[in-house]
């Protein structure tokens, strides 16, 4: 990641705001993160315990699927290729899915019925937080050899 | 080289197939493998615009559409790299043709181009590509360009100007049509940067600048 160009990192970011509005990416997760929590880029960074340039990459994933049952694997997969601590991760969507969940609920939902919803939405990512955390932990070597490879292995920039 | 574009094409069809069969990190790989490759390809197309930002615009424009809607590439008419370095050549022209509706090149940095205590940018058209006449094509029918060559009457004053437009710096050029080669260079200097001024105000003089902003 850090052989890129301040310049492609810069368009990278301009990809990235475009791509906030757009739910099925990471990019909008972290935007709404980020509101939620009102902090920089640079805290968010901090929180996850990465550097800007790689919140970069983790923008520019495809959001994982709460209600798939290749939920787990997916945010796997985000957290390798990011070299991001899988509960980190983990954490950062199930908070933003949820709270976005509270906050859109119709005003006039019975306080039953939000209870309800509320119950649903908590128990659904905590189920899928279990079952990521007993199947997978993040490898000691996920940060290594990141750099210009993609998942079959070949160095484009080489090619 | 044919072998490194077969291998990009390959690569760019196996991050499409991952994409759209819902891998999770395969648009990040893209975007981070393909926009500088692409950027580079387009700063060599087009390497005299007057604002390059619009080189890098463009390309954001096409991953982003791509991400979007990525059933749009079809991997059977085309590789990936080539499908996105298409599209965003597609994004330039138009974003070129919008704003402007020419493409620009840098004039000479011994012509000055101030007017008014503001910058003032003549907008010449210009395009070199080995590859495409196209954007020569828009460039030589762009309105502003017909402007421009219509408020030189003069054929010496037009080749001139054609000079500007190809971005030719070389004081010898300009002084064989003026037919002063043979005198002494700093003469020849002095020629050549009075008529190019000269040709700059005529622009500016006969030119509304609303054209030309």
């Amino acid at each position: 990641m850090n052989t890129l160009s301040s310049k492609t990192l810069e368009q990278l970011r301009a990809l990235i705001r475009r791509l906030e509005k757009d739910d099925r990416f990471m990019a909008s997760i972290l935007a709404r993160y980020q509101k939620q929590e009102k902090i920089t880029e640079f805290k968010l960074a901090e929180q996850l315990r990465t550097v800007p340039e790689m919140l970069i990459r983790l923008a520019l994933c495809k959001s994982p699927n709460p209600n798939s049952n290749s939920f787990a694997e997916q945010i796997s997969e985000i957290s390798t290729y990011t070299s991001i601590e899988l509960a980190l991760l983990l954490n950062l969507v199930r908070q933003t899915e949820s709270l976005d969940a509270l906050s859109n609920q119709p005003t006039d939902m019975s306080a039953e019925d939000t209870t309800q919803s509320n119950s649903w939405v908590f128990s659904a990512a905590r189920d899928n937080e279990e079952e990521i955390m007993s199947d997978s932990k993040p490898s000691s070597d996920q940060s290594k050899g990141l750099q210009n490879k993609n998942h079959t292995g070949h160095d484009v920039a080489e090619q | 080289m044919a072998g490194t574009e077969n291998g990009i094409r390959r690569i760019g069809n196996e991050f499409h197939s991952r994409l759209i069969a819902g891998d999770v990190t395969a648009s990040a790989e893209i975007a981070e493998q393909f926009i500088p490759l692409i950027t580079e390809r387009l700063n060599k197309k087009f390497p005299n615009l007057y604002d390059a930002s619009l080189i890098d615009t463009a390309v954001v424009d096409a991953f982003f559409s791509y991400l979007d809607n990525p059933q749009t590439f079809n991997p059977e008419k085309t590789g990936l790299f080539g499908y996105l370095l298409m599209s965003a050549r597609g994004d330039l022209l138009n974003l070129l043709s919008r704003e402007k509706n020419n493409i620009i090149i840098s004039l000479s940095e011994d012509v000055e181009l101030s007017t008014g205590g503001g910058e003032y940018r003549i907008e010449v058209a210009a395009a070199v590509s080995e590859e495409s006449v196209e954007e020569a094509i828009i460039a030589r029918t762009s309105p502003v360009w017909k402007l421009v060559k219509g408020a030189l009457s003069d054929p010496r004053d037009q080749e001139l100007l054609n000079l500007l437009m190809e971005n030719v710096r070389e004081t010898s050029e300009y002084a064989k049509i003026l037919g002063v080669e043979n005198l002494p260079l700093e003469e020849q200097r002095s020629i050549v940067k009075r008529h190019k001024d000269r040709i700059k105000k005529v622009i500016i003089r006969k030119i509304p600048r609303d054209k030309l902003d």
